[in-house]
């Protein structure tokens, strides 16, 4: 054959599945997460969940017909990255984002929305953030068009105080140890406002550099002086292994409560020093009971590992998304304001409890569950002999906190 | 005062695994002017390269290994790459190994993931050295210490005492007369690189399995390395120990310090009390992390050459 | 000859220019921008370094400011400030000057490897402040405004951003060019070759390398003033190490020793980070082979490569481009390609997802899909064949002893890194 005939021949078939693919047009989902860089393991997190969910919703006929396309764009882990990314999204025809980075990430997200929304009322995006818990997304900086799938220090903070003091395992003195930035003040400010309810009393308070502090046993030292119990910590990733690596080889007897614990790699990377410390989950399959041990093998049979930390988020989210998609009637386009309506009104079937999203504030309310690291868990995890052994599953009712004041959400 | 004995301890522990690892950084540079951008990669490499062959030689064997590896490595880079640029002058190959940085750091996640590895001390190396007062002293910090002490006597001797340290010392002095003399000066400043990159690849397997294994280790370590050699004097190995140690010391030490910045500004007068409880409400046991950098900073101004470096700068 | 075909490009690149907002879409433009400010970004870092032979490794600091200075302006002007749009850049120019004057007192005390820490040092503590200092850098969330339109100016498009950074680009450049023409810029590079010789001429060396200090630290501020317009918001996380490397590596790749040099490397870079991350995780290890491979091969980087590509054809000592220069060019896509073979096979073998894979099929190697192609990674071949390629690619861009490579980027045999001059080029 004539190649330029060969050329028309394999173009014919190409434009017959264009028209095909016109017909069911996709809905698209941006996913920006940082896989390069320094923040590169998070972004690793979250590569597992997508098809995860969306496969099966896609199988089932997607939205009225029309398939969800989620396409990851790597942020890099910068701000100045998340800003591009967001542009060549929003050009390639993306108006559901989902914000998977850290606290200022999602913070550039939310101000590309802001703006994108303001410039194009009749074209509105919206944003789904992930990971980050800084207070200010369902506060000063709520709004309309985002919405927060993940906690608060404040809400994790009362979640384990609540469940430790239950147990006995909180004790009388309390020591607060974080990491200088946003997140750690206000987990400082948690562990302090929660003293008189839970009946502690904080002994102490320390700040660390973040990514900076090598060797924690100063830290340590310093707060085996004032004897605390309990030490609540919001660190995550190198530094928290740090931490409990200097506490365990010294021989620190108080435990540690944390946020970030079940992070992958964080077992690994602390290595026995990580026995008998709390931390605050969003899944814990053990908890779930069968209906939670059911989600975890069809997860674990899909992509090899069980869903921990950060990845349960994006389980979430994408549950939710695909939950409220459901219910929008079918249009030419998807309508943004008619999703977030559904996504405010409808309860999600979730292993641990339902999950619905206050319309107040856009805070999630989930259930969370209180573990301590264990040789005992149904699941050992990392490649570790530990796991996490639930203490205690937390509804969404009481895991719950009133809303921020300084929300003022404007409906449009 | 236990806790004071402690405080110290750990203080000049932590020092002396600086002294670990910047060791290799200011021989490097003393011997061929090389600044090696990369040496915090090559402590990473260490501690991977360690981890892999743990499964296979077992936790001391890894140590070997990750130390040879990694001076091997060294080697490679010194011979196939630096060397070529070494006619563009000192800038240039600065920027070699920047570059290289950036690859290895890269290059880790291709092959052990995004991840932090599991690489810890062994069960039967987690036990108390000693005890003061309540504090068990654990036996592996003590190990470091002792390691770095080794590594610092056996350098010194071997330049010292040696007739290789002898002729090292003459190539670097006067390399084309120790050319002319019959000796492969080429070939002594590639085993220099080696030996330089391999001690940071045996701090790396020791550091990474008492501290953590993760792609980021390079990065978090990245600059103190440059500030103990420098405020210790460029190229000296003997300031390198003492800045080490004043360091380690200064940074275990501020933790304990409860007074903050405005507090100690008002005392002085600089600033009302209004200010000091306001604006100036840092405490300066937040500092740990930054205080290395206003000490190089401090030094740079004050005495550029460092603590024991020569006057020619 | 030469000067029309000169005038020609510079024509049609003017007209492209001007023309891009009618064609290119909102992603192709925002590419524009974003290499248009990591462009006038390491033209400012390179006034110190190409002009005045001072490494800084903390130039973030200065970037940030600007945008920081920037964002605080454009809020003032939203609440009914009088300050013309347009001029914000001048806004991130000022701080940068400020802040840079402070700071290149004290740097340029010291030259060298100890004026390159203290630049470190300085970017390190402002880093640690942006952190804890909540109430001025907006802590995690970071501060933002919005651009505000000025009289019958609209600002609220990308297109409008496009030609604002492309009107500031183009000032930066005439003045900068301007700067290292004049007798100031002269004494500038006096004081890189021989410090002692300006002194003795009575200039005050100290002096003037902190007035060029603060000038590069003016424009790299006026970058982020043009990063603050662009995005319209600013973070601490600007003054992390990622934005002080990538200067580096832009005005090393470009040429610090040609005017253009770094406006050549930031295109390069900035659009290989835009295209490359959505093609390959790995794409930084790239770039760093990449910039290995220019230090090594091209230590005038690529602008200089193609300065004395230009100089030997118009001094007709050579063709534009040789049968050599082709066998060298085909060698390193070839040994690029292989590399990256290799390195996506180990990537994607090495991965949790494809070890999860195994898992599902039952100790079953699946293939490993590399740019659509298939690939089996338990057979030998698609290995062989990428050492094949990353060797035989080598040895074909070194030419086996006869290195083509170094000549086909250099121009002429044993390229010193001193003997192109700024002074003498563009």
């Amino acid at each position: 054959m004539h190649p330029v005939l060969k050329l028309v021949a394999a173009a014919v078939p190409a434009l017959a599945l264009g028209v095909a693919a016109a017909a069911a047009e996709p809905v698209k989902v941006a996913y920006l997460t940082p896989k390069t860089g320094s923040m590169a393991f998070i972004g690793a997190m979250y590569d597992p969940t997508i098809d995860f969910v969306v496969k099966p919703f896609n199988a089932a006929g997607g939205w009225n017909g029309n398939p969800v396309e989620v396409s990851v764009y790597d942020d890099q882990g910068t701000t100045q990255g998340a800003a591009d990314r967001f542009k060549q999204a929003v050009a390639d025809g993306a108006r559901i984002f989902i914000g998977a980075g850290t606290s200022p990430l999602a913070a550039q997200n939310l101000a590309d929305i802001k703006r994108w929304n303001q410039r194009n009322p009749d074209d509105p995006a919206i944003l789904l953030i992930v990971g980050a818990e800084g207070v200010n997304f369902t506060g000063a900086d709520c709004s309309y068009y985002s919405f927060r799938f993940t906690t608060t220090p404040y809400i994790r903070q009362n979640a384990l105080a609540k469940v430790m003091k239950e147990t006995g395992a909180l004790g009388q003195k309390v020591y607060s140890l974080q990491p200088d930035y946003t997140m750690g003040r206000d987990m400082e400010a948690a562990t302090v406002a929660n003293a008189k309810t839970y009946g502690y009393e904080v002994v102490g308070t320390a700040r660390h550099d973040v990514f900076k502090i090598k060797d924690f046993s100063s830290f340590v030292e310093k707060a085996r002086a004032v004897a605390p119990e309990t030490i609540f910590t919001a660190g995550g990733g190198s530094d928290l292994q740090l931490i409990l690596q200097a506490a365990s080889s010294a021989g620190l007897p108080a435990k540690f409560a944390g946020m970030f614990l079940d992070e992958p790699g964080n077992l690994a990377a602390a290595g026995p020093a990580a026995l008998g410390n709390y931390t605050a989950q969003i899944f814990n399959a053990q908890a779930g009971g069968e209906k939670g041990e059911a989600y975890r093998a069809a997860f674990n049979a899909a992509t090899g590992r069980d869903p921990v930390a950060f990845m349960s988020n994006s389980l979430i989210t994408l549950t939710m998304l695909t939950h409220a998609m459901k219910q929008v009637p079918a249009a030419p386009k998807l309508p943004i304001k008619a999703l977030i309506t559904a996504m405010e009104t409808s309860k999600t079937p979730w292993p641990l409890g339902d999950l619905s999203m206050r319309a107040d504030d856009h805070q999630l309310q989930l259930p969370l569950v209180v573990s301590v690291v264990s040789k005992d868990a149904a699941r050992k995890l990392d490649g570790t002999d530990m796991g996490f052994k639930p203490v205690k599953l937390l509804s969404a009712e009481e895991t719950s906190m009133p809303v921020n004041p300084e929300c003022k959400m404007v409906r449009n | 005062m236990d806790t004071i004995v402690v405080a110290l301890l750990n203080g000049l522990i932590y020092g002396l695994l600086l002294f670990m690892i910047s060791s290799g950084l200011t021989l490097i540079f003393g011997m061929m002017g090389i600044l090696n951008f990369a040496h915090a990669s090559f402590y990473m490499l260490g501690a991977y390269l360690a981890f892999a062959a743990t499964r296979i030689f077992g936790f001391w064997g890894g140590i070997v290994f990750g130390t040879l590896g990694v001076a091997l490595i060294g080697l490679l880079c010194e011979r196939t790459l630096l060397r070529h640029v070494r006619r563009h002058g000192h800038v240039q190959e600065l920027l070699l190994t920047f570059g290289l940085s950036f690859a290895f750091e890269e290059l880790v996640k291709v092959f052990f993931g995004p991840y932090a590895v599991s690489y810890p001390v062994p069960e039967s190396l987690r036990f108390a050295a000693f005890s003061i007062g309540a504090v068990q002293y654990p036996f592996f910090r003590v190990l470091i210490g002792a390691t770095a002490i080794a590594m610092f006597a056996a350098i010194f001797c071997l330049l010292r005492f040696t007739r290789i340290g002898l002729v090292v010392r003459a190539a670097v002095l006067n390399p084309d007369m120790v050319r002319a003399l019959g000796y492969n000066v080429s070939a002594i400043f590639s085993g220099m690189f080696a030996v330089g990159a391999g001690l940071a690849g045996l701090a790396g397997a020791m550091g990474g399995a008492y501290y953590t294994t993760n792609p980021n280790m390079a990065t978090e370590l990245g600059v103190i390395v440059f500030v103990v050699v420098v405020v210790g004097g460029l190229g000296s190995l003997s300031g390198a120990l003492i800045a080490s140690l004043v360091i380690g010391v200064l940074v275990n030490a501020v933790v304990y310090v409860d007074t903050t910045f405005g507090d100690l500004l008002a005392k002085v007068g600089i600033v009302s009390a209004e200010t000091a409880r306001t604006l100036l409400n840092v405490p300066i046991a937040n500092t740990a992390g930054v205080l290395p950098f206003l000490l190089m900073l401090l030094v740079l101004m004050i005495r550029p050459q460092g603590i024991a470096g020569d006057e020619r700068v | 000859m030469s000067r029309i075909v000169l005038v020609l490009l510079g024509l049609v690149a003017a007209a492209a220019l001007v023309a891009l907002p009618a064609f290119g879409g909102l992603a192709t433009l925002n590419l524009a921008n974003k290499i248009m400010i990591a462009a006038v970004f390491a033209l400012g870092f390179n006034l110190l370094w190409g002009q005045a032979g001072l490494p800084s490794f903390g130039h973030a600091a200065y970037y940030g400011v600007g945008t920081f200075a920037t964002i605080y302006m454009m809020d003032a002007i939203d609440r009914g400030g009088a300050f013309p749009t347009p001029l914000l850049p001048l806004v991130g120019a000022g701080a940068g000057f400020l802040f840079g004057l402070v700071a290149g007192w004290f740097a340029t005390v010291r030259s060298g490897v100890y004026f390159a820490m203290i630049t470190v040092a300085i970017a390190e503590l402002v880093s640690a402040l942006a952190q804890k200092w909540e109430g001025l850098f907006g802590g995690e969330a970071g501060i933002r405004s919005i651009r505000t339109n000025w009289g019958p100016l609209d600002f609220q498009s990308t297109g409008s951003v496009y030609y604002l950074t492309l009107v500031w680009t183009l000032i930066v450049l005439l003045a900068l060019y301007g700067l290292q023409r004049s007798p100031f810029g002269l004494v500038v590079r006096g004081i890189r070759e021989r410090e002692l010789r300006i002194r003795f001429l009575g200039y005050d060396a100290h002096r003037v390398k902190t007035v060029v200090f603060a000038l590069s630290a003016a424009v790299s501020g006026l970058a982020g003033g043009l990063l603050a317009i662009s995005d319209e918001s600013a973070s601490m996380v600007l003054f992390g190490g990622a934005g002080s490397a990538f200067v580096v590596l832009n005005t090393v790749i470009g040429g610090a020793g040609v005017f253009l040099g770094p406006v050549i490397g930031a295109a390069l870079t900035t659009s290989f980070a835009y295209f490359g991350s959505s093609l390959s995780h790995f794409w930084p290890f790239y770039l760093g082979v990449v910039f290995v491979v220019t230090v090594l091969f091209a230590p005038e980087g690529i602008g200089g490569a193609i300065l004395a590509r230009w100089r030997r054809v118009r001094d007709g000592a050579g063709p534009l481009i040789g049968l050599g220069d082709l066998a060298g060019l085909a060698g390193a896509v070839l040994a690029m390609a292989g590399l990256v073979l290799l390195i996506e096979l180990t990537g994607t073998i090495c991965s949790e997802a494809y070890r999860a894979e195994i898992a599902s099929l039952k100790g079953v190697w699946p293939p490993v899909r590399i740019f659509a192609i298939s690939f089996a990674p338990l057979t030998p071949w698609p290995w062989l064949v990428g050492l094949v390629a990353l060797i035989g690619g080598s040895r074909l861009a070194l030419g086996a002893g006869r290195p083509i490579l170094p000549r086909l980027f250099a121009g002429r045999p044993g390229p010193r890194a001193d003997q192109t001059r700024p002074g003498e080029s563009a």
